[in-house]
């Protein structure tokens, strides 16, 4: 797996998570927020969310349930975990922290 | 709820559901499309563009699927430390167990690597030369006459060099040893006296400066010396403008040429010094070629064989033998063969079945210590049955309870083997403190990754062993079931039982196995440390001087020299006596072979009388205690040089003289002097004494020849007296001080720490074989506790019941006993027949012991049953106390 990509999945993986704080989505409602949020700037395949839901799944970031209401089709909807949540705010701090510390160094360098 | 065990939980249930999450990844992804579809059709497309602007948005589907599944396979690993984890805690829940598999592990495991590290040093390595397989060693044998390894000569160098084509490069190399000059006092050095080919051989450049040219072969232009590494290193300071600077040695002037290489240490880590190896062209006898003192070196050209070699230089011997018909009937009745064979190979003949034979019985131990662990790991996994029945219950899968017993037993070896590279230094560094002198030379033993990579690999074994009896067991039987069974049930564990049973049958026969080995080589040490060897080596104080240089060049002087110093010694107080010899009791090799007599015929199988002989002073018998039986021993005549006598031991005189009285007859150590008038006459006939290692046969006759019949320059001095050895020592020291100062004193001190020395090769393998067969023995014995008081805890029930319908606490005992005792039965008969079986291989280390000695088998079996029936006592025991009131409750 190349450099880049792991950097592309890991912020992925934070959006995910960053959404998921306002509330329990399913895939759609995730990548459709995503979009929303960043003014269509990220634009990602939205399938491309899906190795990234099983990820954070798989840590126990995120977990999930098959929602089935009558006469619809059962929808898979994800929830932060608590862990999840503390994950998230020491990643969040860490990226600004970074970002803050790229954008001193690209103005003042 | 902790996110690890979250974690823990998620991955426990989706490794069972992996088809499900296939179908379910499907349906969340279809879903998904579904959704996009529809807003783009809200969006007024059609159906059909809707649809494929879903899947554009989208993307690849089953690239993705991909990525779902791979983010699953993490899974793998994860699992891996997720089972380490709760490993750990079992673990740590049940430490004493964990504490006893791991210090049983270390001291198994670290013992092996010890011998493992010098194996691999000595037998598996090569030696650190460019293509060293190629080296070889060319030698004299003469085993008709006993001989069957001599050394070679110059003769056989120089015809060799020029005729065998298989080999490239020939060398001599003998051992040397001067007095060298360092800012002005004198210190003794060893080293080698190497011809110009020998670097060459082994394909080694010189550290610093130069190695010796072709010139310096030749006497006269042979003052030159090159330092070994750790000579120039400890005392030059590792001055690298040493080449070209001179040192006295042996009161010569020598040019330094340079500084061997550091790889040379691994074939001869004491040398000090190396000189040219010199003589005169001009006196080179072919007749030589069987005067054997340097040993010849020579390396194959690339892609010959070993044979092609070998019958060049047995063309040469015939050649040889041709030209020189006069020795041709006694070199065939000595059966002389020039050998070749590969040096690494001969360097480690002598050891290479002794460190087998450790790295065995290491192994043995280590199995002992592996049954016992798996015992206790059965015993453990009995215990948890109800655990494992409520994971079961939970949805997990056999073979996840399976892995988990895995990687507890990888973790505790893994541990084991961490804690046991402690115990492997400790091995290694008993050895290079004591086992050095039985190996060949060698630079210290180190722990290398040769070393770690045994370990690991016996770690994950270990690991492998330890946790198949359990899985077995785990998958022998239905475990739902473990669920409604009391957790004192007995039925379902019948089968663990005999297991446990046949583990310690097992493991008592490898035990003694082990014992009977080191109870053998006990019993022959005991056997030749309370031998009569014939000297009585207490209250004698030896030391050695060697007579080099200028001063002592004429005869005269070393004569002068040796009567001035026995007469000094023995004028001092409390000498009771004092001789002068050739060679050290026990610690020089003697030289033996064939000699001549009057009227001495070859035997009927055309092998002529052989002898062992060493040049001994007047005093000398007095001095070691070898008491005179006939005639007389050396006396002023012999210093005079008015008679040549020569006296014999009672062996000789029996073997070769048949009840006549020898004295007056001629002996000679010679088989090529025909002429009796050369020869000395036998003056006295003295009792047998061992001189050579005090553990050999007692094989050869002994003659004493006359020092003072020749010229001996180096020699010992042998004090009888009461005074302590360094008192003497240092008193005899300033005498020689007031004689000539620049002499230097080596090899003193009591002469039994000789004796005691040349047994150190036996003592060590003894010790090391002792020590494995005891930790055996208490491996096994823990383990027969442990089977037998698991037993009883399992059978409460069985023995309430007993008690309760009127057995007594002796017949409850008795029952116990009889279980024990038909166990040890099988595992000692099993043992005994093991080790008829395999003692056969130590017959070579045994003294005046068969290998199917009646004593010590007989000894280790009772002492192996009254260990086992000790260890089983104790459970039995308590299984009679075990109170009638125990039928009657319920768990």
């Amino acid at each position: 797996m190349s450099k880049k990509k792991d950097l592309l999945q890991g912020t992925l993986d934070l959006l995910v998570l960053r959404v998921l704080e306002t509330g329990p989505r399913h895939g759609y409602a995730i990548a459709r927020r995503i979009e929303q949020i960043s003014e269509d700037v990220l634009k990602v395949q939205q399938g491309s969310i899906y190795p990234s839901l099983h990820r954070l799944e798989d840590k126990a970031l995120i977990e999930s349930e098959w929602l089935v209401e009558d006469g619809k089709r059962p929808v898979k909807v994800y929830t932060l975990s608590k862990e999840g949540k503390a994950y998230l705010q020491a990643e969040t701090e860490s990226w600004q922290t970074f970002s803050a510390a790229v954008n001193t160094v690209l103005k003042n360098a | 709820m902790g996110r690890l065990l979250k974690q823990w939980r998620n991955r426990l249930l989706s490794l069972f559901r992996d088809g499900e999450k296939q179908r379910e990844l499907e349906l969340e992804m279809q879903y998904h499309l579904e959704a996009l579809r529809k807003e783009y059709i809200q969006n007024g497309m059609t159906p059909e563009r809707a649809h494929r602007a879903a899947l554009a948005r989208f993307g690849g589907a089953e690239s993705l699927k991909e990525e779902c599944r791979d983010a699953w396979g993490t899974r793998v690993v994860m699992d891996l430390i997720r089972d380490i984890r709760y490993s750990m805690r079992v673990l740590s829940k049940s430490r004493a167990f964990s504490l006893a598999v791991i210090a049983t592990l270390a001291l198994c495991i670290g013992g092996n690597a010890s011998i493992f590290t010098m194996l691999n040093t000595l037998l598996l390595k090569p030696l650190p030369f460019p293509e060293s397989e190629r080296i070889v060693e060319i030698y004299n044998t003469y085993p008709e006459v006993g001989v069957t390894k001599d050394e070679s000569n110059v003769p056989m160098y120089l015809d060799f060099k020029e005729h065998v084509e298989a080999c490239s490069d020939f060398g001599l190399i003998e051992a040397f040893s001067g007095n060298i000059g360092v800012d002005g006092y004198v210190e003794r050095v060893n080293g080698f006296a190497v011809t110009s080919g020998f670097f060459q051989v082994l394909r080694v450049r010189p550290h610093i400066g130069a190695f010796f040219s072709e010139e310096n072969m030749v006497r006269g232009q042979h003052r030159v010396v090159v330092f070994s590494f750790n000579y120039w290193q400890d005392r030059y300071a590792s001055d690298p403008s040493i080449s070209g600077q001179t040192v006295m040695i042996n009161e010569h002037r020598f040019e330094v040429r340079g500084v061997a290489p550091r790889s040379l240490e691994a074939l001869y880590p004491n040398a000090q010094i190396f000189v040219a190896y010199a003589w005169n062209p001009a006196n080179v006898d072919p007749l030589e070629r069987h005067s054997n003192d340097p040993k010849l070196l020579a390396r194959l050209k690339e892609g010959v064989d070993l044979s092609v070699a070998k019958s060049q230089i047995d063309a040469r011997d015939e050649e040889f033998s041709k030209n020189h018909a006069q020795l041709r009937g006694v070199l065939e009745s000595a059966g002389h063969e020039t050998k070749i064979v590969a040096l690494q190979e001969e360097r480690v003949e002598s050891v290479r079945n002794v460190l087998y034979l450790l790295q065995v019985c290491g192994l043995f131990v280590w199995l002992i210590g592996c049954v016992n662990i798996s015992n206790l790991a059965l015993t453990r996994a009995n215990a948890r049955n109800w655990e494992f029945a409520l994971r079961r219950a939970l949805g997990g899968r056999m073979s996840d309870i399976g892995r988990q017993l895995f990687s507890e037993g990888l973790l505790l070896s893994l541990a084991g083997a961490g804690v046991g590279v402690l115990f492997g230094l400790l091995g290694i560094r008993l050895i290079n403190t004591y086992a050095m002198d039985i190996l060949p030379p060698m630079p210290p033993l180190a722990f290398g990754e040769g070393s770690l990579g045994f370990m690991v690999v016996m770690a994950i074994l270990t690991g492998l062993i330890i946790s198949f009896l359990p899985t077995v067991r785990l998958f022998s039987r239905n475990l739902i079931k473990g669920l409604s069974e009391s957790s004192r049930g007995s039925s379902t564990n019948r089968g663990s039982q005999r297991i446990s049973s046949a583990l310690v049958c097992g493991q008592l026969s490898l035990a003694l196995v082990l014992l009977v080995g080191a109870g053998l080589l006990i019993h022959s040490f005991y056997n030749i440390v309370t031998r009569d060897y014939g000297l009585d080596a207490t209250n004698v104080t030896t030391l050695r001087i060697p007579l080099l240089g200028q001063r002592y060049q004429d005869n005269v002087k070393v004569v002068q020299f040796q009567d001035r110093i026995r007469e000094i010694v023995s004028a001092m107080p409390g000498v009771e006596s004092v001789g002068i010899g050739r060679d050290v009791p026990m610690y020089s090799d003697y030289s033996s072979g064939a000699i001549q007599y009057s009227g001495s015929k070859m035997d009927p199988n055309g092998k002529p009388p052989l002898a062992f002989n060493t040049r001994v002073s007047p005093g000398y018998f007095e001095a070691l205690g070898i008491k005179l039986l006939r005639g007389e021993v050396f006396g002023p005549l012999d210093v005079a040089g008015s008679r040549r006598g020569v006296v014999i031991d009672e062996k000789m005189a029996d073997l070769y003289f048949n009840g006549e009285s020898p004295i007056g007859r001629k002996l000679v150590n010679d088989f090529l002097d025909p002429n009796e008038e050369h020869w000395p006459e036998i003056i006295g006939v003295v009792e047998f004494a061992q001189h050579e290692r005090i553990d050999d046969e007692r094989g050869y006759p002994f003659a004493y020849y006359s020092i003072y019949d020749g010229i001996q320059r180096s020699f010992s001095l042998f004090i009888r007296s009461d005074i302590g050895s360094d008192l003497l020592v240092a008193e005899v020291r300033k005498r020689l001080g007031e004689l000539d100062s620049k002499l230097p004193v080596f090899l003193s001190g009591p002469l039994i720490d000789f004796v005691d020395e040349s047994l150190n090769n036996r003592r060590v393998i003894m010790y090391l074989l002792t020590i494995f067969a005891v930790i055996a023995m208490l491996l096994s014995s823990i383990g027969i506790y442990g089977v037998m008081a698991y037993s009883v805890s399992r059978q409460r029930r069985e023995i309430g019941t007993r008690a309760a319908i009127g057995a007594t606490r002796g017949e409850i005992v008795k029952l116990f006993f009889k279980r024990a005792l038909r166990k040890t039965a099988i595992g000692l008969g099993l043992g005994l027949v093991g080790a008829l079986t395999l003692s056969r291989f130590l017959a070579a280390m045994l003294y005046e012991v068969e290998s199917t000695d009646f004593l010590v088998y007989t000894l280790i079996t009772v002492v192996l049953f009254l260990v086992s029936l000790l260890a089983s006592y104790l459970p039995a025991m308590k299984a009679s106390r075990i109170h009638p009131m125990e039928t009657l409750r319920l768990d």
